[in-house]
């Protein structure tokens, strides 16, 4: 491994650490729901890294759909697939904190369905990823991630328009947040952040090398002049 | 209810996915990288 991306791993591990030092110890505790609001330090955090992924990936797919450029669909698929990471952490995480705050694991109110919705829709647009043989497989992609990115503004702003069980976002919305404590949970987010670039790197990487594996393949069948 | 397992369960949840994420993406690099490695011997 080149010494960059060690450099790169040892400063994305020492800026995790030190965000789960300040949400485990530093942060101060909350008067109504105790210790277990610190969930909001790994919670809210995956849930802008998700949208974050997926805007870009919203970027890439109309770039590809102008452009028809490799590098633009490896950026799609990676980030999509690491934003389906992270919006799954936010699907677990949110049922483990509403069991002690709300008594229920899990509501069928407007943010939990439609954050629910957009998970569907990435994890379909990676089905069709991995099991869609065909030449238009990309173009079908990059159209399937341009609509279904509709979801994701939808879901931020479905605690505005409609009366649900989750609370208003902390950040231009009716939430209130301690200093101390919106302080260290956009210093997660930064954290976050770092980790989703460094594990896109990674899966950007991988992109290059499956699509190297399928060119040889390709060019091996068309030496043999016998296509698979 | 004592809320501090549901704490540290959300904790562990999260990286236990991020774990099992890396693993997988070093399993289908290692492949990627034995795959491409074969053809060129051929």
């Amino acid at each position: 491994m080149k010494t960059p991306v060690l450099i790169a791993i040892v400063v994305v591990v020492a800026l995790l650490a030190f965000g789960l030092y300040q949400a485990l110890v530093v942060a101060p505790t909350d008067q109504l729901q105790g210790d277990v609001y610190r969930i909001i330090y790994y919670h809210v955090p995956s849930a802008w890294t998700a949208f974050l992924l997926f805007f870009v990936n919203f970027c890439a797919s109309i770039w590809y759909l102008f452009r028809r450029d490799s590098i633009s669909d490896a950026i799609a698929v990676t980030t999509a697939e690491i934003g389906v990471v992270f919006c799954t952490i936010v699907l677990i995480t949110g049922p483990i904190w509403a069991r002690p705050v709300w008594g229920i694991w899990w509501t069928w109110d407007a943010r939990l369905t439609s954050t629910l919705l957009m998970w569907l829709i990435y994890i379909s647009y990676l089905i069709l990823r991995r099991f869609s043989t065909g030449g238009q497989t990309p173009l079908l992609a990059a159209a399937l991630a341009v609509f279904g990115f509709a979801d994701v503004p939808f879901v931020y702003l479905s605690i505005r328009y409609f009366r649900t069980q989750h609370p208003q976002p902390v950040i231009g919305g009716g939430g209130k947040l301690d200093p101390g404590m919106l302080h260290i949970m956009l210093y997660n987010w930064l954290a976050f952040v770092a980790l989703a670039a460094l594990l896109c790197w990674f899966r950007y990487q991988l992109e290059r090398k499956q699509k190297d594996v399928e060119e040889t393949i390709a060019l091996e069948s068309l030496l043999e002049g016998s296509p698979r | 209810m004592n809320p501090i397992p549901f704490l540290y369960a959300a904790y562990i949840v999260t990286w236990v996915i991020h774990g099992v994420f890396i693993l997988t993406l070093v399993t289908r690099y290692r492949k990627a990288d034995r795959e491409l490695r074969e053809f060129q011997k051929k």
